[in-house]
């Protein structure tokens, strides 16, 4: 009988030792599961909040203009810009919320941005690479890359009366027709929000030349000018050479990267922060999620910052189905954009 | 008269259970173990790939960088050593990718008791396979003539696995899905 209570007591203490380790090594492997899902939505909430940034950081360039500025169809036919007007975003602000839940913040971000789209481009003049003869530039990709498949060039401007034109265009100045004069922004979009002031050029007096240079994927006008601004063709896709491919956003609509939208942050049901981008020039809007699960999260706009307090969620390991909160509060600067 | 204390057939018999125990527990303990490196391993590398995704999304609103491309890179033997977001440059005619944030892939080694236990590389494989961006802070997919906004529903799955001569697929892994623009971790 001693024999046995013995025996029994060791085995009772070895099964509690073994029990007890596994039950360490389930709530470690709980916890890291924990530690695990914890770090994954850190470093996707910091990767939101760094699109929040860096889009809040352009918040307010050209907003002026934008409010002022018309919309002019492939047809010919104009109307109000009025997704960046001051009715929606008030007199000389750039940010605009709604209970909270939603922020918008206009922007054109255009120390380069020329804001129309051409389809025609072997319509008019460009150098040849190291060669002063003056070919088209369809002769000059030709030439370059003979495999290219581009078949259109696309880029888009403001017209001197301050029109966003869109769509396609056959229409070019050639050297013999009448000028045809071309807004370029020629402002520093980091500066603090202010009308801008735009510079123009008359075409037919400038040679268009293609350049291999890596921080131009566009066309230069020739020198002297060259620092007086840059035309962005397709706007700093960096896949030139050899072929220059638009967004499809919806439709035959397809966005090369005109730099001027309309930025929109909401709360999707309580449960998502999502992001919208909409682009006048494709008038077409791209959707997507920026974060999520969220439980909550509400937009302050101040004088200089604009506040997200955001209660995120990670699933609980050791409690299926239920989640854990924590919370979250950044400020984002808006250089004096905000409300 | 019966002397106390064990007898030898009970001492084998407490040995021969306690024998028992022991093996079960130790191969127990040694899968639980290699299983929390392996986890660690995969949960590190998951991180790893959500950080290049978080920096190319990041760097896809920001001047210069708005067409960011998310790849693995290899070395001239075709063996991943990174997985990498950047831009393409023409340099001097020919299209250069140029790595803006990367995380260096691990060698792969597990300690055990009784060996390592080495799987040669950890692989991640786009599906479907394909070239895909981050651009103007939207998920794309590279098509011949255009990108594709791969937005709503339309997910890309980012497969994180740990290779040993051709496992493939059946190895340890895990899984990241972005859908609509967003990654999110798949057990």
């Amino acid at each position: 009988m001693i024999e046995l209570s013995v025996t029994i007591g060791v085995f009772a203490v070895f099964m509690l030792f073994f029990v007890s380790v596994f039950q360490v090594i389930i709530q470690s492997i709980q916890f890291n599961k924990q530690i695990a899902a914890k770090m994954y939505a850190e470093t996707q909430l910091e990767n939101a909040f760094a699109v929040i940034e860096r889009e809040m950081q352009w918040g307010g360039s050209m907003s002026g203009n934008l409010a002022r500025t018309t919309i002019q169809r492939p047809d010919g036919s104009t109307a109000a810009l009025t997704a960046f007007g001051s009715g929606e975003f008030g007199e000389g602000s750039a940010t605009a919320t709604s209970d909270g839940q939603t922020m918008k913040l206009k922007y054109a971000q255009v120390e380069k941005g020329i804001l129309r789209k051409f389809s025609s481009y072997n319509e008019y003049a460009a150098l040849e690479w190291g060669d002063p003869e003056v070919g088209t530039i369809e002769e000059v990709f030709l030439d370059k890359y003979p495999s290219n498949p581009a078949a259109k060039v696309y880029f888009s401007y403001i017209g001197g009366a301050q029109s966003l034109y869109t769509g396609k265009e056959d229409y070019w100045p050639k050297n013999s027709a009448a000028t045809a004069t071309l807004w370029a922004f020629s402002v520093d979009s980091l500066a603090a929000a202010s009308t801008a002031t735009l510079t123009y050029w008359e075409p037919i007096e400038k040679l268009f030349k293609t350049s291999e240079n890596t921080e131009a994927t566009g066309l230069y006008h020739n020198r002297p000018e060259l620092s007086d601004y840059l035309l962005t063709l397709a706007y700093q896709i960096p896949e030139y050479p050899p072929t220059f491919k638009g967004i499809d956003i919806g439709g035959s609509r397809e966005y090369f990267g005109e730099v001027i939208s309309k930025t929109t942050f909401w709360v999707e049901d309580g449960s998502k922060l999502k992001m919208s981008k909409y682009v006048p020039t494709a008038h077409g809007t791209i959707t997507q999620t920026l974060f999520e699960p969220i439980k909550a999260a509400t937009f302050t706009i101040h004088q200089d910052y604009v506040q997200l307090d955001l209660i995120y969620l990670i699933p609980d390991p050791a409690n299926r189905g239920q989640n854990i909160e924590y919370r979250k509060t950044r400020k984002f600067w808006t250089l004096g954009a905000g409300g | 008269m019966r002397k106390k204390g064990f007898t030898v057939v009970e001492l084998f018999i407490i040995l021969g259970v306690f024998s028992v125990l022991i093996a079960v527990a130790v191969p127990l303990w040694e899968k639980t173990s290699r299983d929390l490196q392996i986890a660690r391993l995969l949960d590190t590398a998951a991180q790893g790939v959500l950080y290049v995704l978080g920096d190319a999304r990041g760097n896809s609103v920001r001047q210069g960088t708005y067409v960011s491309r998310v790849t693995v890179v290899t070395d001239e033997d075709g063996t991943p050593t990174h997985f990498a977001s950047g831009v393409r440059k023409d340099d001097g005619g020919a299209n250069k990718f140029y790595a803006i944030s990367r995380w260096e892939i691990p060698k792969v080694l597990i300690n055990t008791l009784y060996q390592p236990y080495v799987y040669d590389t950890i692989s991640i494989d786009f599906e479907p396979a394909g070239k895909y961006y981050y651009i103007f802070g939207a998920w794309v997919k590279e098509e011949s003539a255009h990108y594709t906004l791969l937005t709503d529903q339309a997910s890309t799955t980012i497969r994180i696995y740990l290779t040993n001569q051709g496992t493939g697929t059946d190895a340890p892994q895990k899984v990241i899905r972005i859908v609509d623009g967003m990654p999110g971790v798949i057990d």
